[in-house]
């Protein structure tokens, strides 16, 4: 019990101005949480959440898929369903040099204002049925900042036909994150400004020749993601 | 002195204020958490707290039941309490629900704190224990992405029962397919929320039969009601798998989505208290 510290014996006068005080404190949220929140019929902020900006456009992705500068879609945008959610699909390839092999970039807007990142990777894992290796997270900046604020997983992976390196991540307006937690605590820092925060589950897979190292991928990895976070970046923080 | 006889004409009062202003302040609250439990409106996450539907009613009477060990107690200040009560209505302050619902327990903390010090806290730590138990919040979620090895490990188990009935069986990684039709071991038929839900029953089951003082029934029940659990679980993934593998869709949806689960609840919750009879028959002889 050391980590209490030593409670006293009080006499009358502090049994009195303890009590006064608990009541005291108790009325600083009755009368500016649960009073107001009666007031208004019942309409206390904690029991709806704020609906997350910019989710109308966010949810078009859907349909359109993403323009990249200096990158082409060399197929028409296609829509999948994987584990129930529709994610876009799009084949990429830049507008110069046309002879390296098309990239694939699958999307899954948040659809609904409920909606949190869950366990998207794994029914990504799902549709492939790939065999994975290589593990290791993959840092890079959202824009013209110095501060890496994106957190990606970047692995490699081979069916019976080819070999790609991956690259995944929740995209935020301001970041990006591989694991739910890095969605979780922006999110509740984002409701702290009665705001929310929109979310993108990105999925690149660029092929890459059989038994080669993540490291001959990695500049191509680092800049297409980082062009893809900035354009998704903007749309999620358009005005 | 004249101050000190007026002071006890009024601090009686003070304590009905104060349940008065928490009633006032988490009410509203609490019939929102038993809304989500009921109708299940709120959240997946929500659900998992849903034995807090018995939790919250038990642990209210016990409190109640100890209120005259309460005033017996002496009254001492616990600086600790004034720092968790001011902390907790800052949480209340900020509207935000996940914080909201945590501000409940350590507001309840604080103030056994703040009145009677650290014996306050002990007299009241079994159904504090129990609200925040009960207390939704995020856990379940944030777990999600961890649950991998436990999917993995029902879908082999459940492979292999499968494979006793002569069935055409394969599993990979979370995916059980059975005559061709595939089932998905979702992280959230990891079984976590049976998990969760079977060991508050064992804890509310001890302290019923006293048994809460002895620390070998303690392990022993919470570890069975683990174990009995995940085993159920298994079985139920199982049928899962077997229904939907020999296309028996409405017997599937029975038990995925119908009364049939709450039965299979009932039925494991029965087998927990049966763990506890049993432990304590062989319990008592040991003692003589």
């Amino acid at each position: 019990m050391s980590i209490f510290p030593r409670s006293k014996q009080q006499s009358h006068l502090t049994n009195l101005i303890t009590q006064l005080s608990l009541i005291l404190l108790l009325l600083i949220p009755t009368c500016f949480g649960a009073i107001p929140g009666y007031y208004q019929g019942g309409n206390w902020s904690w029991s709806v959440l704020p609906h997350a900006p910019h989710l109308q456009e966010i949810k078009r992705f859907k349909n359109t898929g993403l323009d990249i500068p200096n990158w082409q879609t060399i197929k028409p945008q296609k829509k999948v369903l994987v584990a129930g959610k529709t994610w876009s699909i799009q084949v990429l390839q830049p507008n110069q040099n046309s002879v390296s092999s098309p990239i694939t970039l699958l999307l899954l807007p948040q659809n609904h204002y409920l909606d949190k990142p869950e366990v998207e990777w794994m029914d990504i894992n799902g549709l492939e049925k790939w065999q994975t290796d290589s593990f290791e997270q993959l840092n890079f900046a959202v824009a013209n900042s110095n501060s890496k604020t994106v957190k990606a997983n970047f692995f490699r992976a081979w069916n019976r036909q080819q070999t790609f390196t991956v690259v995944q991540w929740y995209a935020f307006p301001d970041g990006g994150s591989y694991g739910n937690f890095g969605w979780f605590w922006r999110d509740l820092i984002a409701q702290l400004q009665h705001s929310r925060v929109p979310w993108i589950a990105v999925c690149l897979k660029i092929p890459l020749e059989p038994l080669s190292t993540l490291d001959q991928a990695r500049p191509l990895a680092i800049s297409l993601a980082e062009e893809i976070q900035v354009s998704l970046s903007k749309k999620m923080s358009a005005e | 002195m004249q101050f000190i006889k007026k002071k006890w004409l009024i601090t009686p009062y003070f304590k009905y204020l104060s349940i008065a202003l928490l009633t006032i302040i988490y009410l509203p609250l609490l019939l929102h958490w038993y809304d989500g439990w009921l109708h299940k409106t709120i959240s997946i996450e929500h659900e998992y707290f849903s034995h807090g539907m018995i939790g919250l009613p038990f642990a209210f009477h016990i409190s109640w039941l100890k209120r005259k060990q309460w005033h017996k107690l002496t009254d001492t200040n616990n600086y600790l309490g004034a720092i968790l009560l001011v902390f907790g209505i800052f949480l209340y302050l900020t509207g935000v629900g996940e914080l909201v619902n945590l501000s409940l327990p350590i507001i309840l903390t604080g103030i056994c704190l703040w009145l009677k010090g650290v014996s306050g806290l002990k007299l009241q730590t079994f159904p504090l224990l129990l609200l925040l138990l009960a207390t939704p919040n995020s856990l379940p979620y944030l777990i999600t992405p961890f649950t991998l090895p436990l999917q993995k490990f029902i879908a082999i188990a459940a492979g292999f029962i499968l494979l006793q009935f002569n069935l055409d069986v394969s599993v990979e990684q979370i995916y059980i397919a059975v005559e061709g039709n595939i089932v998905e071991v979702a992280p959230y038929c990891a079984g976590l929320k049976m998990l969760f839900t079977s060991s508050y029953v064992a804890l509310m089951l001890l302290y019923w039969t006293g048994k809460i003082r002895d620390r070998v029934s303690v392990i022993l029940l919470l570890i069975s009601s683990i174990v009995i659990s995940i085993v159920a679980n298994i079985i139920r993934n199982t049928m899962l798998a077997f229904f939907h593998g020999t296309n028996q869709e409405q017997l599937f949806v029975w038990l995925h989505d119908s009364w049939g689960g709450d039965l299979y609840s009932a039925l494991m919750l029965a087998s927990i208290l049966l763990t506890l009879n049993l432990i304590e028959k062989f319990d008592t002889p040991s003692k003589n």
